[in-house]
């Protein structure tokens, strides 16, 4: 039986809170036995004349605790709560973070809705059964988890149960049957799977469509070329509506800011020229990932599936192997064109097993529990100081 | 609530210390000494002695031997001791306060009365005048104590020892002071009358001083938390929260009363002190100017 709570505290010793009645039995004391000071004076008709100037009509005074009282019975509570044993509730400290698979086998049907929709609506139902109250943070995840990923305050849905599982992050897997269909596209051939064979369909896929707005250079406008025609796409600079990919590119316009040199390079090859800037982070809310920095660690460009910002206004001839700078754009493009619309992986459309949920609440020590081992140390010594304070009030001080 | 008669004074009677006769001795050689330079160039105090010789008198025991006129002795073959105007059959009357009110302490007023009134009588016997010692409060007759000579001083420790605070205000606050009385000092913390009452005892011929004791508590009242005053004498209580502002509140009206005092002696010419009894019977007459 886990601790109870009290406000947002789980208490190990709740019976220790019985304790709480004794500083209200030591404040209730106080006031019932409370007598002023009895002195004699030989002066009474002065006091009198005193209080008619303070226009005070009642003979009895506000009785009040004195201050040492009120420390002792500050120390009794602090004493009493340090007694039942508090700690922070795991679920009132506990932020989750919920990474959504986005990889295209979610998008398989399962029942009336997609495999994603069901993995969600897992995650929904168990965070609502465990931590109601507690503030979660939905991610779209594109590329698979990783160790990174692997947090005790962290919910995986996808479809598929990881193997080997996490070890600290918990997930929900929707499970799904298996859902034959298009599975690849070269040129304008399709491939589907039928759930034993795959099947070449002849012009079953449309020509894709790269868009590129404004003008690349031309060491990447040519390898773009070149890969377009490699894989059957067309490039133009018409409408990105139903384009497999689009790369941004840009004009050099006074609007756009004063360019800047540039010196940079990957997979072996390197070039200078200037850039308008750094690439953009993010596109339509979409985060897009670093792809190319300069040496100062600021992003030349960057991508994500469907786009490619390319704030590259001049490139002087890459330094390296030719073949090396080819290569290294045309795995960019590769990663970042969409597949035609219904193509999936023939991985991705296997069966993807039975439902699954393996979460937990996370335990004391890990990570974003925070230090709720202390409290009673804390409490104590909080209590005894105020005892002190009190003793040493009730001793030196004049009254009470 | 309890009466003011129920409760118990804090310090109701008088205890001298072993060796106090002596300092009365020595108060007294002090005020001599500075008596002997003062007069010879001013004016005596109240309770100080005059130069103007008026006779001889067969010594007694206890005389103060620098008074024998030692060229009469070597002629008669007796001690005679001069006698000064001043001193010449001079009666004083120290009117000493054993109200229960005189009972407030500590230290209690009625001790530090009474030490007064013991080194007024010292004062008066080294003088050569005779000195009526009166306690005074409503539920007893006076008390009287009579001294003349240096031996009395210790029978009247003795006496004033058995004097305890109690009863309240006399009907007559004011003593009855013999026609003869050349001086007259009230000692006690005057609240159980006015200054009229008490100037109204000088006269001419009658010299008149005025030693008010208050306690330390009645002085500088102890500020922070509720206080129930209670009068000793009446019975009667208040309580009151003691703050800051109350304790400047009774402070105006203590230095009120006591500027009434001073005023009033001064205008007609009778010392007048008021001291705590924290203070030694020493200080409080020196204070007085009446020493």
């Amino acid at each position: 039986m886990s601790a109870p709570e009290l406000l947002a505290l789980e208490w190990t010793r709740p019976l220790g809170l019985l304790a709480l009645s004794l500083p209200i039995a030591v404040l209730l004391a106080s006031r019932l036995f409370e007598r002023p000071v009895e002195i004699a004076t030989g002066t009474l008709d002065l006091w009198k004349r005193v209080r008619a100037v303070r226009s005070t009509d009642s003979t009895r005074s506000r009785l009040r605790i004195p201050l040492a009282v009120w420390l002792l019975a500050a120390g009794l509570a602090l004493g009493a709560l340090a007694l039942a044993g508090p700690k922070l509730s795991p679920r009132a400290s506990r932020e989750l973070r919920v990474l959504v698979d986005r990889s295209p086998s979610m998008e398989l049907p399962l029942g009336a809705g997609t495999r994603r929709d069901r993995a969600v609506e897992m995650a929904r139902h168990w965070i609502d059964e465990n931590v109601p109250e507690a503030p979660v943070e939905w991610i779209d995840r594109r590329r698979p988890f990783g160790p990174e990923d692997d947090r005790a305050d962290t919910l995986w849905v996808t479809d598929v149960a990881p193997h080997p599982p996490p070890e600290r992050a918990g997930f929900v897997a929707s499970g799904g049957d298996a859902a034959p269909g298009p599975i690849a596209v070269d040129g304008e051939t399709r491939y589907d799977w039928d759930g034993e064979r795959i099947v070449e369909v002849p012009n079953g896929a449309p020509k894709r469509r790269v868009v590129v707005s404004g003008d690349l250079p031309r060491p990447i406008a040519d390898v773009l070329a070149a890969w377009a025609g490699a894989r059957g796409a067309e490039v133009d600079a018409g409408n990105e509506e139903h384009s497999s990919l689009v790369v941004h590119a840009y004009h050099p316009d006074p609007h756009n800011g004063p360019a800047r040199h540039v010196d940079a390079g990957r997979d072996g090859w390197r070039a200078k020229g200037s850039v308008l800037g750094p690439a953009q982070s993010s596109f339509a809310g979409i985060p897009l990932e670093t792809w190319l920095a300069d040496d100062g660690g600021n992003a030349v460009v960057t991508f994500d599936k469907g786009q490619v910002d390319c704030p590259w206004i001049r490139m002087e001839d890459p330094s390296g192997d030719p073949a090396a700078f080819a290569v290294s754009w045309a795995k960019l493009f590769d990663d970042a064109v969409l597949a035609p619309p219904g193509v999936v992986e023939l991985g991705e459309r296997r069966a993807a097993g039975d439902e699954k949920i393996v979460a937990r609440l996370p335990q004391a020590g890990e990570g974003f529990d925070r230090g709720s081992g202390n409290f009673p140390s804390w409490l104590a010594l909080a209590a005894t100081g105020c005892v002190l304070i009190a003793v040493g009030l009730a001793r030196f001080g004049r009254m009470g | 609530m309890r009466s003011g008669a129920t409760r118990s004074l804090p310090c109701p009677g008088v205890r001298f210390e072993e060796g106090f006769a002596r300092r009365l001795e020595a108060f007294g050689a002090r005020l001599a000494a500075a008596r002997e330079r003062r007069e010879s160039g001013g004016a005596a105090r109240v309770a100080g002695g005059g130069t103007e010789f008026v006779g001889f008198r067969p010594y007694a025991l206890g005389d103060d031997p620098r008074t024998i006129d030692w060229d009469l002795v070597a002629r008669s073959g007796r001690a005679w001791v001069k006698v000064s105007r001043r001193e010449a059959g001079e009666r004083w009357l120290i009117a000493l306060d054993t109200t229960a009110s005189m009972g407030v302490g500590p230290p209690g007023k009625l001790q530090r009365a009474a030490e007064v009134a013991a080194a007024l009588a010292s004062l008066a016997v080294a003088a050569g005048a005779r000195v009526q010692i009166v306690a005074r409060s409503r539920e007893r007759e006076p008390r009287l104590f009579e001294v003349a000579r240096r031996p009395d001083l210790v029978l009247l420790l003795a006496f004033l020892e058995e004097l305890r605070a109690h009863g309240s205000r006399p009907d007559h606050p004011m003593p009855r002071v013999p026609p003869d009385a050349s001086r007259v000092f009230l000692v006690g913390d005057l609240r159980d009358s006015s200054p009229e009452e008490a100037l109204a005892l000088r006269r001419r011929g009658r010299e008149l001083a005025l030693v008010q004791i208050l306690a330390p508590i009645e002085i500088l009242p102890p500020q922070g938390g509720a206080v129930e005053w209670w009068d000793p004498e009446e019975g009667a209580t208040l309580t009151l929260e003691v703050d800051s502002t109350a304790r400047g509140a009774y402070e105006t009206e203590l230095a009120r009363e006591i500027e009434l005092w001073r005023t009033a002696c001064a205008q007609r010419g009778v010392p007048y002190s008021c001291s705590s009894s924290a203070s030694t019977f020493e200080e409080i007459l020196l204070k007085s100017a009446v020493a």
